[in-house]
């Protein structure tokens, strides 16, 4: 740095000074700067989804990102962007949409947050990408960035109706044997339809001693069924009773909803099959003018059927 | 729980005198019970046994259900003892060819200890005593 002053004068000898200062450096070239990222992590920045554009790094943000070796001559002139892996972004690439970059007249960068609706399993979109500072030479320095959209996590979920949903159904032979299946979805409501309930657990309790799920003799009668394109209770009668349980609904980030079902199930009229012992006509002789006369006992008659299916539905009438 | 109305005549239906001889309004749970009281006006001395067939309806919790049937018999005549009123031989000389022939009566011949049901209703002339199977029959070799 040169600093040093010139006179003018006239011919009156009036005089006035200027002060010059003259810097010579040597031109930038690429090998003499060093730009390098102030923290090697990348940065990480997310936002919720549907709030329109969002500035995210104005320019001072950006070029906060960089150091140098050298500080004081050839710093960074341009932040270029790029994708991930740092080949160019394409305009038919999310990216070029989600980050603006035809909108970009400065360096700042900016994330359009107004998502596209989701189907329940996102948690968030992520948008990873490089920025790339270079300076007047063609050194340059890279930066990994990722922008994300904040897609659930915010929702509330509820059961559809609070009432008790009430089920009866009646136990069948194999042969009739078919399995009763309710959607899920149809028994809960969220406030954020890119959020909705996605999985479910049944439960006969929840609540400060912690969850409790059914047995296995309980889980034969009622469990959640999921085929490729939908989540069921399916209801399989095996064991008379009444059945009260809970099916706890959750969005992708865990959010609870609870539905109470009471499930009962009953003989019904092919729940079991009954057979004789021997088909011939059973005779009964008895002597006539004799009174009243047991023919047969009770337990004589019971012995004359049979049940196929001994663990449940007893014969109760003769 | 002993319903009354699965005790049903042999065709499904349900009558009066079913209900009554079965006792079906105090059936104690599966039991049969029948009244055997059987007036000797109701037969003639030619029946056996007089028939009461029902069906019995067992139904499973659920409403399977499935029928046995049933043949109640009061039996009338089986156990009554046929005796001979007296062992004196009847003995008698008749003429050949005469004009008509020589009524014996069977009256008082025999007796039978249960007069009012089963008393002696049909005879057969047999031509030796042997046992009642081996007997010699008139048109016999």
């Amino acid at each position: 740095m040169y600093e040093f002053k010139v006179a003018s004068f006239t011919i009156a000898n009036v005089y006035a000074w200027k002060h010059v200062c003259v810097s010579i450096s040597d031109p930038c070239t690429a090998t003499d700067q060093i730009i390098t990222p102030v923290d090697p992590e990348p940065l990480v920045l997310e936002y919720i989804k549907h709030n329109g554009v969002q500035m995210m790094l104005d320019e001072d943000a950006v070029e906060d990102l960089f150091q140098y070796n050298n500080s004081k001559r050839c710093l960074a002139i341009e932040y270029e962007i790029y994708s991930a892996d740092g080949s160019v972004i394409d305009s038919e690439d999310d990216l070029f949409s989600v980050l603006l970059l035809g909108q970009r007249d400065n360096f700042s960068i900016s994330l359009d947050t107004d998502s596209a609706p989701q189907d329940g399993t996102v948690v968030e979109l992520s948008y990873p990408f490089k920025i790339k500072a270079i300076n007047a030479g063609g050194a340059f320095g890279w930066k990994d960035v990722e922008f994300k959209i904040i897609i659930c996590g915010y929702e509330t979920l509820d059961a559809a109706t609070l009432a008790t949903q009430d089920y009866t159904v009646f136990i069948v032979n194999a042969e009739f044997a078919e399995a009763e299946n309710k959607l899920l979805s149809d028994f809960y409501t969220t406030n954020d339809t890119d959020c909705p309930a996605i999985s479910y657990t049944t439960l006969i309790s929840f609540g400060r001693d912690g969850e409790v799920i059914p047995s296995q003799q309980q889980s034969f009668n009622f469990k959640i069924y999921q085929n490729l394109t939908s989540i069921y209770l399916q209801l399989y009668p095996q064991t008379q009773g009444i059945y009260y349980f809970f099916v706890k609904g959750e969005s992708v980030t865990n959010q609870p909803a609870y539905k109470y079902f009471n499930l009962s199930i009953e003989c019904g009229e092919i729940s079991q099959t009954l057979t004789l012992v021997d088909n011939e006509v059973q005779v009964l002789d008895a002597l006539k003018n004799e009174g009243r006369v047991t023919l047969m006992n009770s337990q004589l008659v019971q012995a004359l059927f049979d049940r196929e299916e001994p663990t449940r539905c007893p014969i109760e009438t003769y | 729980m002993y319903n009354m109305d699965e005790v049903l005549i042999s065709d499904g239906g349900n009558t009066e005198d079913l209900y009554d001889r079965f006792y079906i309004t105090d059936r104690i749970e599966a039991t049969i019970e029948m009244e055997t009281t059987f007036g000797a006006e109701e037969t003639d001395g030619t029946i056996t046994t007089v028939d009461f067939p029902f069906k019995i309806k067992a139904v499973a919790e659920g409403g399977a259900y499935i029928w046995k049937e049933f043949l109640a018999r009061i039996v009338v005549c089986r156990y009554e003892q046929v005796t001979i009123v007296t062992n004196a031989v009847y003995s008698d000389t008749l003429q050949v060819r005469q004009d008509s022939g020589v009524p014996y009566s069977t009256d008082g011949l025999f007796a039978s200890n249960d007069t009012d049901f089963c008393p002696v209703n049909t005879f057969e002339i047999v031509l030796s005593d042997d046992d009642y199977e081996n007997a010699v029959r008139r048109n016999s070799a």
